[in-house]
């Protein structure tokens, strides 16, 4: 399954549903304000909690517009283009907008 | 691989019109079908014919517009949804009273079977808003 | 909420095998003695109520949220399943399309 998050955690519990949820082999997209997330800070435990073998990405033009490094983010995260953003998309079945 | 959208909040207020927009335009250059963006709740405000916004930022509206004009990609509007919220169709409104078209070109009104339709048509459904 | 079941009711209406899950705090969602009509709004629970009416009897509520909110299943307006998030995920899996609320 892909999950896609477009909420910062402070606004929605959809991430830490999903990270509550997700099982080896699925994958979580974080879009919009849900980039937020993807920052390493002290205060932000939430994927460290996720399982390894759960694949995160986050969309790089949300990062950019917002300002974020990926130096600022989880070592874990994968930055993806829309160009990605559609191959995910076609590579997991079914896909969960969870808002 | 074909690929429907339903996109179900107001533009400049949410970020699902413009992330849905840069995804159908990677996707068309990946040579998929997008054969359906269907608009539902405040989704149905991306469909405004008098959005008019400054001219020094980007038109939601006409870029969804101009998307059907280009690759035809079908753009429904839900009927109850606008109904609701006061945007109506010539024909439907006729019947309600009489109101101008208020959507812009490239936009067709109808139900809530179109998005059905498009469910289990294509080979995947992507939402984007709230 | 109310355009939500609209798409519930239309994948019924479409002959579509409907399987509805309530996790999280979409279970209050099903709480009984709402009284919608003192913010004069629709009451949903005649449209939960009817679910049946359109086939749609696969209804489940997420036990690790029903016990995270202390909620049983005798305090929600219709008969539910109750299924570990583990189950429900696996029967998500299944499905051709989901959608969220």
């Amino acid at each position: 399954m892909l999950y896609i998050i477009n909420k910062n955690p402070s606004q929605s519990l959809a991430l830490k549903n999903c990270v509550d949820q997700a099982i080896a082999g699925d994958a979580i997209l974080l879009i919009e304000n849900a980039v937020y997330a993807a920052i390493n800070t002290a205060q932000s435990t939430l994927l460290q909690s996720l399982d390894d073998q759960v694949s995160v990405y986050a969309l790089t033009p949300d990062l950019q517009a917002r300002g974020i490094g990926l130096n600022q983010c989880y070592a874990r995260i994968e930055p993806v283009d829309y160009a990605g953003f559609v191959m995910l998309v076609t590579e997991h079945q079914p896909v969960r907008s969870c808002f | 691989m074909k690929i429907s959208l339903q996109i179900n909040a107001s533009p400049y207020q949410h970020q699902a019109a413009d992330s849905a927009w840069h995804f159908i335009q990677a996707a068309i250059l990946s040579g998929h079908d997008i054969c359906r963006v269907f608009f539902y709740h405040d989704g149905v405000f991306n469909a405004l014919r008098d959005s008019r916004p400054p001219g020094d930022e980007r038109d939601v509206v006409k870029r969804w517009s101009e998307l059907h004009a280009k690759h035809g990609v079908d753009l429904v509007v839900c009927v109850s949804s606008a109904q609701r919220r006061g945007l109506l169709e010539q024909t439907v409104a006729k019947k309600l009273g009489g109101y101008q078209s208020a959507l812009a070109d490239g936009f067709r009104i109808a139900g809530l079977g179109l998005l059905m339709e498009a469910l289990i048509d294509a080979d995947r459904h992507i939402t984007f808003g709230d | 909420m109310q355009e939500f079941l609209d798409i519930v009711l239309m994948a019924s209406a479409f002959d579509q095998r409907v399987v509805l899950v309530f996790e999280g705090d979409g279970i209050y969602a099903l709480m009984k003695d709402q009284q919608a009509e003192v913010l004069d709004l629709k009451d949903n629970s005649l449209i939960f109520n009817a679910l049946s009416i359109y086939d749609i009897n696969d209804i489940s509520v997420e036990k690790e949220s029903m016990q995270a909110r202390s909620i049983s299943v005798d305090q929600l307006l219709i008969p539910v399943i109750t299924s570990s998030r583990h189950e429900l995920k696996q029967r998500l899996q299944l499905a051709d399309q989901v959608f969220s609320l």
